[in-house]
C-alpha cells in the first residue's frame, strides 16, 4: 500500500464520521421542536405501554452459532495463505501434495461441523 | 507506486499548479457522494420494479417518470421530528447508523471500477471488503439492542447471526476464486479473466460454476434482502432492528443498505462474471475506461436488478430454516466446490473447461 492509499484510508471514515454528525447538527437545527406526545417518546410494543427494560432478554442459540462461527473463521483465515499459494505450487507441479494438505485440513473443517450437527447444536427447535 | 487515479491527479495538479493531496481527497469524496447517489437511486429502482410486479403506478409524481422521487425522501427525512424514545441507549443508538454507514465508507475505498477508476487497491482487498462488510452486522446489532424494544432487540440479534451464518460459505465460495486465479485483490482477480464469457471464471469449471450460486444466494443474506430479510421483517417483528428510528438515522441505515447491495452485486460481478474486461481490445485511454465503466455496471445492473426481482417474488425463510439453509446445505455444498475447483486446477493443469474441450 502506498503512502497516498494509506491517507486515504485514514481520510474517507473521518469524513464519514465528520458527515454524520454534521447532518445530525442540521436536522438539529432545522426540524420541528414539538413536545412529544403522550406515546410518542415511548419505546415501541404492541398496543401496551412498555413497562421494562428488554436489553436483558436474549437467547441462548444465537451464542451457540455465533461460537461455530468463530471456529470456522478461524480456521478459514488460517487457510488464505495456503489458496493463494496454491496457483504458484500448481505450475511447479506440486499441485497435489497442496491438495492433500489441504485436504486433510478441510476434513478437520468438516468433521468439526459434523459435530456440531449431530449435537444438535444447528436445530434451531430442541423436542 | 502510482496506481489507480494518483498519476491523473497529477496531471491536472501540474495544470493548475497546486499539490495533488487536495484533489485526491476531493475525489475520493464525489466517489462516496457517487455511491450515496447510487443506493438513493436504487430505492426508486426498487419501488419503480415492485410496483410494475404488483401491478401499481409506483412514484411518478416527483420529477420526469418520479425519478427525483429520492430527493422529495431526503427532505422529507431531515424535516422529521427528532425522536429519542426514553430508556434508549442514547450514545449506541446514535453510533448503530454510523456503523452502517462505514461499511459503505470502507467498501468504497477498493472497488474497481476500471483500469483506472478505483481508489486503492492492495493485495487483500477482496478479503478486506468481506471483513469491512460484517460492521454493518455490528449496526444492526447495537441499533437493535440499543432501542431497548422487544422488536428492536430481536431483529438485531436476528440479524448478527444471520450476518456471521452466511459469511461462512461467502468466504469458502470466495476461496475457490482464490485458488482459480492466485490473486486475493480484486484488480488481480479482474486481470486473471477476460472479456469474453468462456474466460469468467463462473464458467471456468462445474465447481465455480455452483459457487457462484452459493456467492449470490450468501450475498442476498448479508445484505438482509429478502427472502432473508429476517432483521426487519416486518409482518412478525414490527420493523426490526429499527422500529425506534426515524428521520436521518432511519435514512442512513436505508441508504447504506442499498448502497451495500450495489457494493456486493459489483463484487460478485468482478469475482465471477469477468469484472470489467472488454471483449475486444480495440480502444485505449479514456474512451477504453469508459466502455469498462459501462460493462460493469451492466453486469452490476443485471445483478441487482435479480435482487430486486427476489424480493418481491420469494417468501420470506423462517429463522430455523434460515440456519438450516446457511450451516446444513451451503456451507457443506461450498467446501465440496472448493475441493472440487482445487482437484480441477491439479488435475487439469490449471486449463478451464473451455480450454479442456478445445484440446481434446
Amino acid at each position: 500500500m502506498s503512502k497516498m492509499s494509506f491517507f486515504l484510508f485514514l481520510y474517507l471514515p473521518c469524513f464519514a464520521f465528520l458527515f454524520y454528525i454534521g447532518i445530525h447538527f442540521l436536522v438539529k437545527k432545522v426540524s420541528p421542536k414539538n413536545k412529544p406526545g403522550q406515546y410518542q417518546d415511548k419505546v415501541y410494543e404492541c398496543g401496551l405501554v412498555p413497562e421494562k427494560n428488554q436489553q436483558k432478554v436474549l437467547s441462548i442459540r444465537f451464542f451457540v452459532v455465533a461460537i461455530i462461527f468463530l471456529i470456522f473463521d478461524i480456521e478459514t483465515t488460517l487457510m488464505i495463505p495456503v489458496f493463494k499459494e496454491f496457483k504458484n505450487f500448481n505450475t511447479q507441479g506440486e499441485g497435489f501434495f497442496i491438495l492433500i494438505i489441504m485436504l486433510s485440513f478441510l476434513f478437520v473443517l468438516f468433521e468439526g461441523l459434523l459435530f456440531c450437527w449431530k449435537k444438535g447444536d444447528l436445530k434451531w427447535i430442541k423436542d | 507506486m502510482d496506481q489507480g487515479l494518483i498519476p491523473f491527479y497529477k496531471i491536472i495538479a501540474d495544470y493548475i499548479k497546486i499539490s495533488f493531496v487536495p484533489l485526491a481527497i476531493i475525489f475520493s469524496t464525489i466517489f462516496l457522494l457517487l455511491l450515496f447517489l447510487i443506493g438513493a437511486l436504487g430505492t426508486y429502482a426498487e419501488r419503480k420494479i415492485s410496483a410494475d410486479i404488483q401491478k401499481r403506478l409506483g412514484p411518478n409524481r416527483v420529477g420526469p417518470f418520479g425519478l427525483f422521487q429520492f430527493i422529495a425522501d431526503a427532505l422529507k427525512m431531515i424535516l422529521k421530528q427528532n425522536l429519542m424514545p426514553k430508556g434508549v441507549n442514547s450514545f449506541l443508538f446514535f453510533i448503530a447508523p454510523l456503523f452502517a454507514f462505514l461499511t459503505i465508507t470502507f467498501s468504497i475505498l477498493v472497488l474497481p471500477f476500471s483500469d483506472t477508476i478505483f481508489l486503492i487497491d492492495f493485495s487483500m482487498s477482496a478479503y478486506f471488503l468481506v471483513a469491512i462488510s460484517s460492521l454493518m452486522g455490528i449496526g444492526i446489532f447495537l441499533g437493535g439492542y440499543a432501542s431497548g424494544s422487544t422488536w428492536g432487540l430481536l431483529g438485531g440479534v436476528r440479524g448478527a447471526c444471520q450476518m456471521i451464518s452466511y459469511e461462512v460459505p461467502l468466504v469458502i465460495s470466495l476461496f475457490s476464486i482464490t485458488i482459480l486465479s492466485g490473486e486475493t485483490s480484486l484488480q488481480g482477480i479482474n486481470h486473471a479473466q477476460s472479456g469474453m464469457p468462456f474466460y469468467w471464471f463462473i464458467f471456468h469449471n462445474p465447481f465455480s460454476f455452483i459457487s457462484f450460486f452459493i456467492f449470490f444466494i450468501c450475498i442476498m443474506a448479508e445484505t438482509n434482502r429478502a427472502p432473508f430479510d429476517l432483521p426487519e421483517s416486518e409482518s412478525e417483528l414490527v420493523s426490526g432492528f429499527h422500529t425506534e428510528y426515524s428521520g436521518m438515522k432511519y435514512a442512513f441505515f436505508a441508504i447504506s443498505e442499498f448502497s451495500q447491495v450495489f457494493v456486493v452485486s459489483l463484487v460478485a460481478s468482478v469475482l465471477f462474471l469477468g469484472g470489467y474486461n472488454l471483449p475486444l481490445n480495440f480502444f485505449d485511454g479514456v474512451l477504453k475506461n469508459i466502455l469498462q465503466l459501462i460493462t460493469l455496471f451492466l453486469k452490476t445492473g443485471t445483478l441487482y436488478f435479480f435482487i430486486i426481482v427476489f424480493r418481491w417474488t420469494l417468501p420470506r425463510l423462517k429463522a430455523d430454516q434460515l440456519i438450516t439453509l446457511s450451516w446444513k446445505y451451503l456451507t457443506p455444498i461450498a467446501i465440496f466446490c472448493l475441493v472440487g475447483s482445487t482437484c480441477w486446477m491439479v488435475f487439469f493443469n490449471g486449463k478451464s473447461l473451455w480450454e479442456v474441450c478445445l484440446f481434446f
